[in-house]
């Protein structure tokens, strides 16, 4: 019996019906492979370094410094979606890197751990270059194609969540009067009056200065439960 | 004077057809016993074999003939008979397994192995069928196949740690079962 398949087998190669892949098709492959695996992981640090930046630009940040109900507003507003994105193919070059001696050599908890450290950490270099503001920019005069709705998705209006974003038009006692106006395509634009708790020392921020508010908003009131300034270059 | 693997490889990979047939007397016996771990059915063995027989010649250029020929080809075969089970649902889909997720200690001695080797051989005629599959193929590749952790760690894709541990629990599980028969 298995001198007949032995037989059969080599007939075959005999009669060139099986053929031996050439070493180019190696080759070839193996350098796909690597540009595949190259290509991912710098949309993994894009994606992720994106995530970041989208955090920062839209000043979401700023709500884990509100209390409780800052950060629930900050999980709701987290960009939830790009983070799956990125856990996809996150765990895509993990499943890539296994194939490699180098890798299936180390537990998985540890090759875990160091890739989640390596692009953790380029993702953060990469935040600190100028190229996603330099897309942003773009993205806000629609000179961005493909990824722009994604850029402009993070001055996207979040008033429904009582988010708001503006620059300060008066201050008095325990309010402040509010306005927005960026020009863009979103409906967030507007003059609110914002209201603090009593007692809350509203001697820090100036008058044009750009704030980020949270609270409850009725009307063209604003009920605030946190206030922070951004930084003076933004 | 006999060719080794390496240098039979080396001529077919520049032509020659015969030292093929060679390489399959060597391999097929072996080859069919590594499938008996994975399926009951020796027609479909037979057929993996011839398939991986031909995998094996398709990709012939790929090998390094500088490194040792066994651990290539039964990582060819393990991946054919983990797919064939995959095909007809019997193996499940994992993205780990759990003995590969932490570090385990490395007891690999050659003069253990030797010491042992009769005592294993004795309790694997009558027990391997009942080890589950993964100490099985690890144990008979260690035991039969008289591969090396590394090697084996090779063809399996896990750490040598995981290929020390299953062997352990193997050997464990082989005379306990023993022990209650």
């Amino acid at each position: 019996m298995n001198n007949d398949f032995k037989n059969r087998i080599l007939e075959k190669v005999h009669k060139k019906e099986i053929l031996m892949y050439p070493k180019i098709y190696f080759i070839v492959r193996l350098i796909l492979a690597g540009l595949i695996s190259i290509a991912a992981f710098f949309l993994l640090i894009f994606s992720l370094s994106f995530v970041f930046f989208s955090i920062q630009e839209s000043g979401r940040q700023f709500l884990l410094g509100f209390g409780i109900q800052g950060i629930i507003t900050f999980m709701i507003l987290f960009p939830w979606v790009m983070i799956i994105f990125t856990a996809i193919l996150f765990f895509l070059l993990e499943w890539i890197l296994r194939h490699f001696k180098f890798a299936y050599q180390l537990p998985v908890v540890r090759i875990f751990i160091y890739s989640l450290f390596v692009t953790i950490f380029a993702s953060i270099l990469f935040t600190l270059t100028p190229i996603h503001l330099t897309f942003l920019k773009k993205a806000d005069v629609d000179e961005l194609p493909i990824i722009g709705g994604i850029y402009e998705s993070i001055h996207d209006s979040a008033k429904d969540k009582g988010v708001i974003r503006g620059n300060v038009y008066s201050i008095q006692n325990n309010s402040l009067i509010l306005s927005h106006n960026d020009n863009d395509k979103d409906a967030d634009d507007g003059t609110w009056n914002v209201i603090f708790p009593a007692g809350f020392d509203l001697a820090k921020f100036r008058v044009g200065e750009k704030v980020y508010v949270a609270g409850k908003i009725d009307g063209n009131n604003i009920y605030a439960y946190g206030i922070h300034a951004f930084p003076r270059d933004r | 004077m006999t060719k080794t693997d390496e240098e039979l490889v080396l001529l077919i990979q520049r032509g020659s057809e015969e030292p093929f047939g060679i390489l399959m007397d060597r391999y097929t016996q072996k080859l069919m016993r590594y499938g008996k771990k994975f399926l009951s059915s020796q027609e479909n063995i037979e057929d993996i074999v011839q398939e991986i027989f031909i995998k094996v010649y398709k990709n012939i250029k790929s090998f390094d003939v500088e490194r040792k020929f066994s651990p290539w080809i039964y990582r060819i075969a393990h991946n054919a008979f983990v797919n064939h089970l995959r095909s007809i649902d019997k193996e499940p889909l994992l993205f780990f397994n759990f003995d590969t997720l932490l570090n385990h200690p490395i007891y690999e001695d050659p003069a253990i192995k030797e010491k042992e080797n009769q005592e294993i051989r004795v309790l694997l005629d009558k027990g391997l069928e009942k080890l589950p599959s993964i100490y099985r193929e690890t144990i008979i590749l260690y035991y039969f196949e008289d591969l090396n952790y590394q090697e084996i760690a090779d063809i399996l894709h896990v750490p040598i740690g995981t290929v020390s541990i299953r062997l352990r629990r193997a050997r464990l599980m082989l005379k306990e079962h023993i022990k209650y028969e």
